[in-house]
């Protein structure tokens, strides 16, 4: 009827519109509609589950995250994982670090958690730096791993015992050296008693309040975001 | 059941020979989860303090370090950039003709990257309701990338990939995907090319990707994307984008039939989800296992799940997602053959879409509603239902092969020869018609 032409043409404006409607309404719920199995059958090949689109990735650093807390906090963590876990020269590491910060100001990254993002971003940073002298020496098997949950894991046990370093670290002297000689070294309250020229008692005494010092310590340390 | 405290548990695992009640202490500790579980965090600890690394690293150690100087600088250097860039474009964001009369990118005093990461971060925000100037806000922060100092290109490949990446983000929101996809690899390119390349910057690209494919309905593409980003952001603690990743690939399942796969991942999301209080993940996962059960046929358990989601949607007032939930129960429920609950539900949620102003599902749940309505032999509404159906389809601007086929399902109705299968049938084209809309109706064979 009428203008074929010109009835495409409406035809063609009501589609554009419907879509854009449908496509707007399924955008502001963040999710498509429901898979009503009744009537949908094992034949729409369309998914019909709903997924999170999570496009936020950035935040204000400045106001969120103040640098100096940050680097109080976790310097010493991350500079442990390039030393020990990576081998780096100390003054190496501490570039590292210097410039995973340095990147972390300007980047502004929304971390979920941002122990756990400095983390990894020093992890892949000694990477990078062992990957660029693979001449000089070979990155280690494990260093290489690709990302999954079992790589995941060791990084985590890796950050915990780099944690109980950072934890021993902020104890206090003598209950350092007493937690070093029962257990490193695995003399006797009795042996470190005599030594310090107290009674055994007072040695177990002291193992047990630094124990739960060192405990408290750790707790804060480990916590998320801390 | 009493419990013994921390202090009492560390000094058994100090000294179970000094512990006077050592037996009692033992028995209960068996018997009691809590309490075993702290001895075991003591035990734990206690073993870990023999580790020689540790001390090493102590010793190494400072107590704690300052930031230095430098870094400090640099910190307030940035939030200087920062001020100065917000006062130049926050007045032009709230008004895309604004926006677009300023010609940022032709003016000198943008040339910064601070301004590039304020455009990125305002257009990261206005995708979901303004496409359209998120892409604009993008591209101004791309001709801006090519517009800097030399001093600062250098430094630039971040900021255009971020660019790159936020063009991409607002083509997927406006449909045009093929552009979307180019775009997404630009930034991976870009990223790629950064001296310090952050994995967590690439893994946000293949997130990007694997959303981008599961609209494309490349699903096994979409499932190998969201699984690489997953295992990222997992690496990087990232916890809420590591379940949305999961939950994508589990999308990707559930698309190509893999349903036992799917289910299996959505139920990993929502014990992660409700252990890191991420409800909005946790409200969807067990919605889509409950999708996933249903389509499996296991109705229990379906309705276990959607049960659950409703609870868990309910404490996040999200009304429309509510009332889709409850939609969806209602369907399982004359699945089942509860004709009575699963009838009076549809009716209850086809008014409630309707009211929430979601004509479209209101329609489809009136089309369930009609399909229950055959099938349980009770006729009598049907041709009224397919009226109010026609009516909202026309006034949401219905296109030729919508009234094809609702024509078509008025003709059955009228003859007496509807049958459920012919609803579902009509139903599943107008589900999918926004997606596909060149596709032609055709008729049951």
């Amino acid at each position: 009827m009428g203008n074929p032409a010109a009835n495409r043409r409406v035809e063609r404006v009501r589609t554009l519109a419907w879509k854009r409607r449908v496509t707007a309404r399924r955008h502001l719920r963040l999710a498509a509609s429901p898979q009503v199995v009744y009537f949908s059958g094992r034949s729409a090949k369309r998914a019909h589950l709903w997924w999170a689109t999570v496009t936020n990735d950035q935040s204000e650093f400045s106001t969120a995250h103040p640098l100096e807390v940050l680097y109080r906090e976790h310097e010493g963590l991350l500079r442990s994982i390039a030393q020990y876990r990576y081998r780096i020269p100390p003054c190496d590491a501490e570039a590292l670090v210097h410039d995973i910060f340095a990147s972390f100001l300007e980047r502004q990254p929304d971390a979920y958690d941002v122990k756990a993002f400095l983390i990894g971003s020093i992890n892949n940073a000694c990477k990078h730096y062992w990957r660029k002298r693979e001449r000089e020496e070979p990155l280690l098997p494990h260093h290489e791993l690709t990302p999954n949950d079992d790589e995941a894991a060791k990084l985590e046990r890796w950050a915990l015992r780099l944690s109980l370093g950072a934890t021993l670290a902020r104890l206090g002297g003598k209950c350092s050296e007493t937690l070093r000689r029962f257990y490193l070294r695995d003399e006797s309250a009795e042996l470190i008693a005599q030594e310090l020229d107290t009674s055994p008692a007072y040695i177990w005494q002291l193992l047990s309040s630094c124990r739960k010092r060192a405990r408290q310590i750790y707790s804060a340390i480990t916590r998320s975001g801390s | 059941m009493s419990h013994y405290t921390e202090d009492e548990l560390s000094a058994y695992a100090l000294r179970p020979d000094a512990i006077e009640d050592r037996e009692s202490v033992e028995q209960h500790v068996a018997a009691c989860g809590d309490c075993r579980d702290t001895l075991d965090v003591i035990e734990a600890f206690d073993t870990a303090l023999h580790d020689p690394l540790p001390w090493e690293v102590a010793e190494s150690m400072p107590p704690r370090r300052e930031a230095p100087s430098a870094l400090l600088d640099q910190a307030r250097a940035i939030a200087a950039e920062d001020t100065y860039a917000r006062e130049l474009v926050m007045p032009l964001v709230d008004s895309a003709i604004r926006f677009r009369e300023a010609r940022v990118d032709e003016d000198p005093r943008f040339f910064t990257l601070a301004v590039i990461r304020l455009l990125c971060k305002v257009a990261n925000g206005m995708h979901e309701r303004q496409p359209q100037f998120g892409l604009v806000l993008a591209d101004a922060a791309l001709s801006i990338a090519t517009k800097l100092p030399a001093s600062l290109q250098a430094r630039s490949a971040w900021y255009v990939g971020t660019s790159w990446k936020e063009r991409a983000n607002a083509l997927r929101y406006l449909g045009r995907f093929k552009e979307s996809e180019e775009a997404l690899d630009r930034a991976e390119e870009a990223f790629d090319g950064d001296e310090h390349v952050e994995p967590f910057d690439l893994a946000i690209v293949e997130y990007g990707r694997a959303t981008l494919y599961c609209q494309m309905e490349r699903f096994d593409d979409a499932v190998a994307s969201a699984r690489s980003a997953a295992a990222t952001f997992h690496i990087y603690g990232d916890t809420r984008r590591y379940l949305s990743a999961l939950l994508v690939e589990a999308v990707g399942y559930y698309s190509v039939d893999r349903d036992r796969e799917a289910v299996s991942l959505l139920e990993r999301v929502a014990t992660l989800a409700r252990e890191a209080g991420e409800t909005g993940l946790l409200a969807r996962a067990l919605a889509n296992a409950a999708n996933c059960y249903a389509r499996l046929g296991e109705h229990d358990r379906a309705t276990t799940y959607y049960t659950d989601a409703i609870g868990v949607i309910d404490g996040l007032d999200m009304p429309t997602e509510s009332a889709r939930l409850l939609w969806a129960m209602a369907a399982l429920k004359v699945e089942q053959g509860d004709y009575e609950a699963g009838l009076t539900g549809l009716e209850r949620s086809r008014i409630e879409l309707g009211q929430l102003g979601m004509a479209n599902d209101s329609a489809l749940a009136t089309l369930d509603l009609v399909a229950g309505l055959l099938a349980a032999d009770q006729p009598g509404r049907v041709p009224e239902l397919c009226r109010v159906i026609s009516v909202t389809f026309s006034s949401e601007g219905m296109m030729r092969s919508a009234k094809k086929a609702l024509a078509y399902l008025n003709e059955a109705v009228t003859s007496g020869d509807a049958t459920p299968e012919t609803v579902r049938h009509v139903r599943s084209f107008l589900e999918h018609l926004p997606d596909h809309p060149h596709e032609e109706f055709q008729q049951i064979q």
